[in-house]
Order: structure tokens, then sequence, then C-alpha cells
């Protein structure tokens, strides 16, 4: 509605715009290291290091950097561990696993420049997946998890959830769904919205925020100051139009320090609002000096629901029963469809029904088209033609 | 607090400007040598070639040298010596001042004065009135009452009324007002008394007449800052686009820039644009954009008088940082009735005035309205049939400004003023059985009732009571299906308004004629009413399945009180030292605020000084408005717990020299500070709404300092000034740019306006604008890197490098510059008098020599690969225009 208004008062308004073409700055000289890592948990130290470069270069994820000096520590360490370069930028090394509860430094040198970084990784935390719910609106599917993490009031945590839905069945089973679309709702008094996307919703007038990232960024203005307890939802525009799949839900929670925290919220906005004329660009936050990038680490916390097959899925499956019978016979319909859906077939001698497997009798022979029409929530109707010969 | 320093500023400034007083000797002009031969010419030509011949002045009344023939021979005498053979010889006398030699009847009895008992002497009296245009009996403000004898002068105020005490005695007055004939009058003031005068338009194609006077008044004046277009000089600047818009005039005066293309923003010396304040008659007037900030509301043809104010800022005005544009409208005819119509490519307007009843009530009705629409519609409609939708646009706006004068007695005067002015703009647009279609209205009303009341000779009233009101509305409605089977209908609509309510009461009091004492009180109740509704219906008659409204009205108090005193100190000297008191309540939070006002000047010679000034300034209300636009959605909030008023501290210090009457030059130099200036939080969009905005707002420091050089040719065939401005100003927030300053949008480090007018004869006359601005700032990503992404995409995969994207770096914020802006317009209008008026015809180009000029930089795609660009997105390029008018 809002990009209406401006092209309706440029349209107006400009009797003849005209554009030409600007050189764009010379910023050699500017070009920096970055430093890029997650640092998990348990997991082996992963430090990527490369170099940016001009925003007219197309080339950009290339300018990874092979022979650089990268060096890591434990701030109770005097001596720095040197990692190798795997391959792409990335340097490791095997042996070397992060702590939790630790604070780490890292050096990193390349020809002339040298830069530097530090973070705390968090110490491990309790969180409890309660569960899921399914409903359906006129929009498509949409489940709703619920997550409980216990917080140390006397501390400032921060925690990151991420959830996506796996989808397990055939059509779909190399990757999850693209379009789905998460959202959080207010619940009771210990939620009312995430700091970070507290742009979007204002304008809609309406409650709920759309999450174009999938997150949600704790501690929010609401806090309880005990527990996060966290309603939020995975809806599915498309499911209507798939078939029979099984799904499975993966809730990532994460405690993350304080610079991740400011570093996701950054690049949240950042890109929420990347290319808008009528904004100010948001600087992405880097805790690399004299450098860019992010040194910063978390501790995870993983959980798997095998979500239960949809009332509202689509037939994957439609089975005739005694096809190819000698009139007068009986021929029996099936399909694996949710049972919520609406059903209603046409034999194609004239005669209906709206049972979701229904048996009808035919009395003369002949080829006929049965057609299946499911309506779903949304008041779409798919269509189904089947070919049924009576001897 | 503030006052303490203030005080120690002043005393610490006066003593300096003290110690440092030289005496500035000057050679008699009355020691030139002169020779003359007059064969019985009369005794005023004489005078003329005397001055023609020595470059002094001459001054007197007409009706003392009437008559009078003189002859004379000399070779190389003194001028003295000359000028005592003419005056002795007419029984007249003299007296030199500066540059002029003022002519008067000889006192018969000199010597008697001086036996008079000195009682007697000390006795005074006060003159007072009101000085008028002598056809359409319109007051004059800013016109010049000069004692001749005393070398005292004073100004009318805004309401034409001048106020002068002077120890009992005969006194040759002067008044005078650029463009307008000056008198002179014999006055025997014995007793108080009321005078009121008007003066006559100089020819246009005569010289101007700008008396020494008028000059010396002007430098003996604190006021420094300040540009005052009279009606003289609005009538005499080139048309914009067939517009005299005043705000546009305004934006070519040095110091203040207008901001992006076409804009009616303004930008005084490094402040934002919801820093001025713009008063109608007294009143303050919130938005003044028209055809998104294209033209203003101000109808050039109401207006009367407009006084600009950057810094300097007397006592009476405030309420915000950067400047005052006191406007004032014209009253209205006393004696025939006169009025204007005319029409151009977009709009039409009229304007009439006259007599109610004859020399004690007039009015002054003028109005506009544009009919892009009319022209619109119908191509938009044939351009678009046969098309599978239909969209159709339309935007018109219109305004009125009416005023009835009335005058009770010589005393008491009331006026009654209202301004209603809207803009609309629809659209529909229809495909099959969808349909979405809304409007947007934005506009002002404001009305006044003033009552001027003269107490006492020297105490002159003014009482305001006022209604300002302004209101935006967006309105869409989204319909699917069809009138019979609706499938969803949305309605949407967004209310914004502004109401003030106001009352104030403000005085003059001219106890001599070395204090101008102004004092007055206010009170403005402000209420905010931002409403959101919306409504989503899924059949034509059911009840709405879901609604949201919202509509929390906020109501503010602000009051303020102040004192200024506006005096001649020493005998070069004036100071105008002043106190604004303000307070604001909202919300259960008040603030209050003092803030002392200082200007002083020192008059070096007659034709040059030297000002300083010193104000601080407060302001409660801030404006939420997209950058660089003049959309109506921008958006008057009041100060909160969270955003304070915003203040700033301007010192300036400024020289004016006249060369010759015809010339004067002006250089300022200013440092301005200014604290809780507000800046959205980074990726904050204003369309996203207003609802709860004091939390998307930052609120940091801003610095600005600059000089200024205005060069002005007052008389003439060619009019006009040029100015240039150097200036610096940046911002600095503690969440922007790691607290490090940044410049401001707006920054701009050379800005040149050039403003000229040629009146060829009475039939012909042209006009030039050329501007040229230093480019304006903008943020540019000039690098990209790779970072660790958050995309979805990724939560499946493991590993860092499935992780990285690559995002833009933005290394500060308003890095760049983009080109500079320069655009050169042109006039001309033929004139021709009809049996029944004068009719005119004004065409002009609009950036004549079509420059593309920067409106928006951005990095962009190219539709055929993957490359990048930069682009530059230019408004308008060449525009003529055309107007025709008659006036009668």
């Amino acid at each position: 509605m809002c990009n209406k208004l401006i092209l309706v008062l440029f349209a107006t308004l400009v009797l003849n715009s005209c554009t030409k073409e600007l050189p764009f700055p010379d910023i050699k000289s500017d070009l920096q290291l970055v430093v890029n890592s997650y640092l998990i948990a348990e997991n082996k130290a992963e430090i990527h290091v490369s170099e940016s470069c001009h925003v007219t270069d197309a080339n950009c994820e290339a300018k990874f950097i092979s022979n650089a000096i990268v060096q890591i520590r434990k701030s109770t360490d005097s001596q720095y561990t040197v990692l190798d370069h795997q391959s792409d930028g990335i340097y490791t090394a095997e042996d070397y696993i992060i702590d939790s509860n630790t604070e780490y430094h890292v050096e990193v040198e390349h020809q002339s420049r040298k830069v530097t970084a530090q973070c705390q990784i968090p110490k491990q935390f309790t969180a409890t997946y309660i569960g899921s719910e399914e409903t359906v609106s006129e929009w498509g599917i949409v489940w709703a998890f619920e997550v409980e993490i216990e917080d140390d009031p006397a501390q400032e945590n921060f925690y990151l959830i991420e959830g996506y839905i796996e989808v397990l069945g055939a059509s779909r089973s190399q990757s999850f769904e693209e379009e789905v679309n998460g959202y959080v709702e207010p619940r009771s008094s210990h939620y009312t919205k995430d700091p970070n996307t507290e742009n979007s919703a204002i304008a809609a007038g309406i409650d709920y925020i759309e999450y174009p990232l999938r997150r949600i960024y704790l501690p929010d203005n609401n806090f309880n100051g005990k527990t996060y307890n966290t309603k939020f939802y995975i809806k599915d525009n498309e499911l209507h139009r798939e078939r029979f799949e099984n799904y499975k839900a993966h809730i990532i929670v994460k405690s993350v320090s304080k610079e991740l925290y400011d570093y996701e919220k950054s690049l949240a906005k950042n890109r929420l609002n990347n290319g808008d004329l009528f904004a100010e660009p948001e600087l992405i936050y880097t805790n690399v000096e004299s450098g860019l990038g992010i040194f910063v680490g978390y501790t995870v916390l993983k959980f798997e629901d095998d979500l239960p097959a949809s009332q509202y899925s689509l037939p994957r499956n439609i089975d005739i029963e005694n096809g190819n019978c000698i009139a007068p016979c009986t021929v029996k319909f099936s399909s694996d469809g949710g049972p919520l859906l609406n059903y209603s077939w046409d034999f194609g001698d004239g005669n209906t029904s709206t049972e979701p497997n229904p048996e009808h009798a035919y009395t003369a022979s002949g080829e006929y088209e049965a057609v299946l029409l499911i309506s779903e929530g949304s008041g779409d109707i798919s269509s189904y033609i089947l070919t049924v010969t009576i001897r | 607090m503030y006052y303490d320093k203030t005080m120690k500023i002043i005393i610490l400034f006066v003593v300096a400007i003290c110690l440092s007083v030289n005496s500035f000797s000057q050679e008699s002009i009355l020691d030139k040598q002169v020779s003359f031969a007059f064969e019985n010419i009369t005794l005023k030509e004489s005078l003329k070639e005397i001055e023609k011949k020595t470059g002094i002045n001459t001054a007197f009344n007409e009706k003392i040298v009437k008559g009078k023939q003189v002859t004379l021979s000399v070779e190389e005498a003194l001028l003295s010596e000359v000028l005592d053979a003419l005056v002795q010889s007419n029984k007249l006398s003299y007296e030199v001042q500066g540059n002029t030699v003022i002519i008067y009847r000889k006192e018969q009895e000199p010597q008697e004065e001086i036996s008079k008992p000195l009682i007697k002497k000390l006795e005074s009296y006060t003159i007072s009135g009101y000085i008028t245009d002598a056809q359409s009996k319109e007051t004059l403000i800013g016109a010049n009452i000069f004692v001749t004898q005393t070398s005292q002068g004073t100004v009318t105020n805004e309401y034409g009324f001048y106020s002068i005490t002077l120890p009992e005695g005969e006194y040759q007055i002067s008044f005078s007002y650029i463009g307008y004939q000056s008198t002179m009058q014999s006055i025997s003031l014995e007793q108080d008394m009321i005078y009121s005068t008007s003066l006559t338009k100089g020819n246009s194609l005569e010289e101007v007449i700008v008396t020494d006077d008028e000059v010396s008044i002007r430098h003996m004046q604190s006021k420094m800052s300040t540009h005052n277009l009279s009606m003289e000089k609005l009538e005499s600047m080139p048309v914009l686009m067939g517009e005299r818009d005043v705000i546009k005039m305004v934006q070519l005066l040095p110091g203040i820039q207008s901001g992006s293309e076409g804009s009616t923003g303004l930008y005084v010396r490094g402040g934002g644009p919801d820093q001025n304040l713009i008063l109608l008659d007294g009143v303050p007037i919130y938005n003044v954009n028209h055809m998104f900030g294209f033209l203003s509301t101000l109808n050039g043809d109401a207006i009367k008088n407009a006084e600009v104010y950057k810094g300097g800022f007397p006592a009476r005005y405030g309420g915000r940082l950067s400047s005052i544009i006191d406007v004032r409208l014209k009253e209205g005819n006393m004696e025939e009735i006169h009025g204007n119509v005319s029409m151009g490519l977009i709009s039409g307007k009229f304007n009439l005035e006259g007599p109610i009843n004859k020399g004690k009530t007039s009015f002054h009705i003028s109005g506009r309205r544009t009919w892009i629409d009319a022209i619109t519609t119908p191509i938009q409609k044939a351009v678009q049939s046969g098309n599978r939708y239909e969209e159709l646009n339309a935007y018109f706006f219109y305004d009125l400004n009416a005023k009835i004068n009335l005058r009770f007695s010589d005393k008491s005067r009331l006026y009654l003023s209202s301004y209603h002015g809207n803009d609309y703009l629809k659209y529909r647009y229809t495909e099959n059985q969808f349909s979405e279609k809304g409007d947007l209205k934005w506009g002002n009303w404001i009305s006044s009732l003033r009552w001027n009341y003269q107490l006492a000779p020297k105490l002159f009233s003014n009482t305001t009571v006022y209604h300002s009101f302004y209101n935006f509305s967006f309105n869409d409605i989204l319909t699917q299906g069809t009138t019979t089977v609706l499938d969803y209908k949305d309605i949407y609509s967004s209310n914004s308004k502004m109401r003030d309510y106001g009352a104030k009461i403000d005085f003059n009091f001219l106890p001599t004629p070395n204090h101008h004492i102004r004092f007055g009180a206010g009170a403005t109740q402000h209420r905010f009413t931002p409403t959101v509704n919306f409504k989503s219906f899924e059949d034509g008659d059911g009840e709405p399945i879901e609604t949201s409204s919202s509509a929390e009205p906020t109501k503010a108090i602000e009051a303020s009180a102040y004192i200024e005193n506006d005096m001649y100190l020493l005998e070069k000297f004036q100071l105008n030292a002043g106190l604004h008191y303000s307070q604001f309540h909202v919300d259960n939070i008040s603030y209050s605020r003092l803030q002392p006002r200082l200007a002083l000047s020192y008059q070096m010679t007659d034709f040059s000084s030297v000002k300083f000034s010193y104000s601080q300034m407060t302001q409660f209300l801030h404006l939420l408005s997209s950058p660089g636009l003049g959309l109506p959605t921008d958006l008057w909030v009041p100060s909160t717990a969270n955003v304070k008023p915003q203040h700033s501290i301007q010192y300036a210090l400024g020289y004016t020299h006249s060369l010759n009457k015809t010339f004067e030059i002006t250089i300022e130099g200013y440092y301005k500070t200014m604290q809780n200036l507000l800046e959205y939080k980074s990726g904050f969009n204003i369309f996203t709404g207003s609802k709860d905005w004091d939390s998307k707002v930052l609120t940091g420091n801003g610095r600005s300092y600059g000089a200024e050089i205005l060069l002005e040719k007052k008389k003439g065939k060619t009019t006009g000034w040029i100015g240039y401005t150097w200036s610096k100003t940046n911002r600095t927030f503690s969440e922007i740019s790691e607290g490090e300053s940044f410049p401001y949008k707006y920054d701009r480090r050379h800005d040149v306006s050039v403003a000229i007018t040629h009146k060829k004869s009475d039939r012909i006359d042209f006009g030039l604008v050329w501007v040229y601005g230093t480019g304006n700032t903008y943020t540019l990503g000039t690098s990209n890197y790779s970072a660790l992404g958050a995309g979805a995409e990724n939560l499946v995969a493991d590993g860092l490098l499935s992780q990285l994207l690559t995002v833009n770096h933005t290394p500060n914020r308003n890095n760049q510059r983009a080109p500079a802006y320069h655009r050169l317009d042109l006039s001309v209008n033929f004139h021709k008098q009809k049996r029944r008026g004068k009719r005119t015809w004004s065409v002009g180009l609009y950036n004549a020599y079509s420059r593309q000029n920067p409106f928006t930089v951005s990095i962009a795609q190219r539709t055929d690969s993957d490359e990048i660009y930069l682009k530059q997105t230019s408004l308008l390029p060449i525009v003529p225009f055309v107007t025709y008018s008659f006036t009668f």
C-alpha cells in the first residue's frame, strides 16, 4: 500500500523524470580484511578470511584469502594456536574444540594488514520443547511451536530461536519448503514483540509480525525476568497445493553472545531495508578491530518433532478398486487426502457423492470420466479426473 | 543557568566594545571646494546641481523652497560659503548630518528659546500614528520616521504604527519608505498628537527615492540576519513558474537553502526543515506545501510584507530554532475596488480587494485552484480505453485567503483573517473484479482575530486569538468481487490532525525615542490526533471480520512570555536585549526554558555598521518527515519524556555597508549549535507509519557555521541581489557512526543565488534567477564483503561456507556527495495598459538550460546483466510556462 502511495505521488507529480549514470567513487585503498566465524561450543574452530571488494565487483564471494596467518587463543592461554588453511578461505584445526563459557581471541595477519577480535562463548543452558499444534486458515496450514527457556535473570543473556520444516515426502525431499513464512504472535504478558522487527508490523495496523528470517531474538521488551515462554508459528501458504507429505520440524535454540545478537539484528534490518530510497541503510555491526566481519559464538540445543500427517493435505494417491468390471458392478474410489477436506465426486454417469471414499455402482458398460473436486479451507478447489472403463 | 551565562557574555561584550571605541573623525563635507554659476534658477534646481557636483545629499520640505529663486556665481569657494549664500538670501537655515544637508525655515527668534525656563524645555510630547499607502490606504510596515533636528528616528511596526516622543518644539520630520516618495513635514509639537500620513508610490521608472535617512536608519538598527521582503520587493522579483512564491524567494537568500529540487523546505543556517516558524498574520502555519512542495501555500498576491529572520532573533519570537518568517497579508484597499485575475498552465487565481465602508472597513480576498486534473483525467481515460485495466490519478489544490479590516477610530482597529487550503490526490485502479481506490487529502485552516488598540500615546497593544488546523488523511479501499457477490473489501484510513487554539497579547511601549520596549505573553493549546482505522469485510452488508483502530489524541500546552528593549545605548550603539520564556506541558511532563536574546549594532558611519547577535531558541515541536520531500505525510509531534525539546545557541557577527545609496553589501558570519535534533533510526522509513514514533527516532546534536555575503542593488532599472554562502554543517548522534560527526544531508559548502529583474520600460520587464549549490550528501555502500548470513536456506546445511552471503558495507552516514545543483530560470512580463486595467503576459522557462539536477542517487542493476551502476534520478528538465493576468 505504501509503495503504491509513493508511486502514485510520483506518477502524478513528475512530468518527465530522467535518469543518468554517475561514475562510482574509487575506493581501492579502502578495501578491508574480513574475518568471519561462528564458534560453536563443542565443535572445532572455523574461521573464514576474505577481503572486501568494490561495490561493482561481481565476484565478491571469490575474494577469500588463503595465505593469511590466523591464530586463536583462550583469554587464559598465553600462546596462540595457529589455524591452517583448509579450503576457500576457511582456517581450522581438527583438534581445536571450542569450550562454552570461555573467552576467545583471534589475530589475523595478511600482508601489511593485521586485525584482531574477541568474543565470549556463552555457557550451557536449559530449554524445553513443549510441543506443536496444527491449524488451517485460508492462508494455508500453520503450525505453532512452543519453547521454554530457563534463564538466569542475574545475567544478561541473549537467545536466538530458529525453526524450519523439513519436507520428508518424495516431491520435495531434498530441502525444506522455501515458501514457509514464520511469524511470532504476542503470547500473554511474557511476550510482546521482538525488538528486531519492530519496524515492520506497524504500518499494517495489525498485531502479528511478518518474520522474514524465521528467527526470534530474545530478550524482548516484555521479559518476565525468569523464563522465556515463546510460541511461534510457521505457516505454509503452498501446502494445500501439494501432495500428501510428511513433515519434520527442526527447532534450534541458541544462547548467543551479545555481539552475535547485535550483529544479527543489524543484518536483519540491513536486509529488510536494502534498496529503500527513503530509509537510511543500517550499518552492519562488526567486532573486528580495523577490519570487517564478525567473530562470535554460541552454544546450541536442537529439537526435532515429527509432525503428524496433516488433516488438510491433498491426496497423493487416488485409487480405483474393481475398475474394469462388467456392468452392472460397483467400483470403490479412495484417496489418501486429509479427512478434513471437502470431497465432491462426479462419477460420470450423472451420479454424485460427497464421501471421501465412496462406492458407486455403474449400471451400463462404457467409458466414464469420474471427477473428484476437493475444496480446501481457503476456497481453492483441486480437481482430479479418473477414467473408469466398465465392460 | 542559561541566564547567568548569558549575562556574563553580555557584560564581557559590552566592556570589550566600550574599550575599543575609537572616535571616527569625519572631514566636514562643507570644506569641499566648489565652483557654481546659477542664474535665476529655482532654489530646488540649485540644490540638485550641488548634489550632482559634490555628491552630498540635500533634504528639504518642498513647501519651504517653493518659488525661491537664486542667482549666484562662485569660483573655488567652500561649500559652506555657497550654502550660506543660498539660504541666507531665502531666509532659510541648514544643518549637516553625515553626508546630508538639511534645509529648513530659519527659526525666527532663536534667542527666545534659550531664555525659556529650563523646566519647560524638558516637557516632552508624543507624536504617533499610522503610515499608509496613499492610494490603497494599506498600512506600511517598516516605514521610516526621521526627525532631522535630533537625528532620531523610528520605524513603523507590523501594523504600520509608529510613536516618537520628543521635547516640545518645532520639528522637520521626514517619512519615507522604500519605493515611495518621501515627505517632509513641519510639525510643531506642543501636545501629544496623532499624525497619520500617506506616502505615494514612486513612479516605477523614475529612480526609486532612497533618502539618506533611510539608509542611516537601517544602519542604526540592531536588527541583523534579517531580510525584509516588502510588497515593492516582492513585486519586482522574478516570477517562478508563473507564481510569485514568497517561500521560493526566501530560498534565494544567503544562508537559506531549498533542500532538494522544487521543494518548499527551508534549511536555514544548517537547521532542519522543521525549525522554521512561518507566521501568517501572526498565526503559525504548519504545512506550507502545495503540490508536494513545488508550490507554497502562501499566495503571493495576498502578501504585503514578509520579514525573514535567520539569526539575531528578537525576544518576541520563539518556538523554532532556525528561522522566523513573519508574513503579513494585505488588508484591502480602503478607497476603491481593485482586483486581478490570472490564468497559467496549471492554475488560475483571483484577487479582489476594496472598501466595504470607505475609509473605515475594507476586505481582501484571494484564491487559487489548479486545473491539472481537468486536463489529465480525460487524457488518462483516452489513453487507457480498451485496456484490460484502468488507472486514473487526479490531483488538485485550492486555497483561499480572506481578510476584513475595520477601523473604529484612530486608536482602534480590528482585523479578521482566514486562510483555507486543501490538496487532493485521488486514484483509482480497476482490473476485472478487482478495484483499488483511494484519496489523499491535506490542508490547513487558519483563522485569527486581531485587535490593535493604542492605550496611550506611547503604548500600543495588539491582542490576537487564533485557530490553526492541519489535517492529513489517506483512505484506501480494496475490493474484490462484483456488486452482487463480494469476495472481500478492505478499508484503510489514516488521519493525522493537528489543531491549535491560541491567544496572545503584545505591547509596544516607546517612552523615549531611544527605547522601544516590547512585551507580551501568549498561550497555545496543541492537540495532535493520529488515527489509523482498518476494516475488512467478507460480504457487502455483513459486519467487518476484522477491525483495528487507534486514536489517542495528545494535548499539549505551550505558553510564553517575553520582554525586549530596542535601545540606543551611546550615540552610535543600538542594543536589542530581551528574554523569551516558554513552557510546554504534555502528558504530565513539563519543560520550561528561558532564552536570552541580544543584538548589538555599532554605527561606524552613516553608511556602515557592525552588528553582533546572540540568541538562544527552544522548540517543543518536532516534525517527522520524509527526507528531502515535502510530502503531506510529514507529521508534527510534541516533545515527550523520551524526546526532549530542541535547543539552539547562535552567534552572528555582521558588517553592512551602503555604497552610494544604490548598492548595499552585507557580510555575516555565524556559529550555531543545536541540541536534541531528531534523526530516524537506520532502516526506518516514514511510510511505515507514525505510531510509537518516539521509539523510532534518535536524538543528537548539530553544529553549523558559515559566512554569508549579500550584494544588493536596491534602485535603478535593474534591481536584485547576489548572495553567496559558505557553510559547514554536521550532526552527531551517539547511535550513528559510533558517535562520530557526519555531514548533514544538506551540508552545502558553496551556495550562490542570483535574483535580478530588469525593467526595460513600463511595458516589458525581465527576470533572472540562477542558483548553484554544492551537491547534497547521501549514503552509499561503496564496498561489498562476505558476511555470515542468517538466510533461512542456510539453517539446514552445516559449515561456515554455506552461510556466507554478500552484504553491502556502508562506512559512514552521508559519506558521498551528489553532483552540484544549478539551475537558471528566466521570465519576461509584457504589460499593457487597457481601458479597464492592465493586462500582463508572463512567459518564462524553469531550468532554462535543462540541467539534470540530482534528486536521488542510488545503486541500480542493469536490466540486461548483473552489472550494477550508480543511478542519478532528476525531476524537472526545462519547463516553459505562460500566465495571463489582468489587474484592475
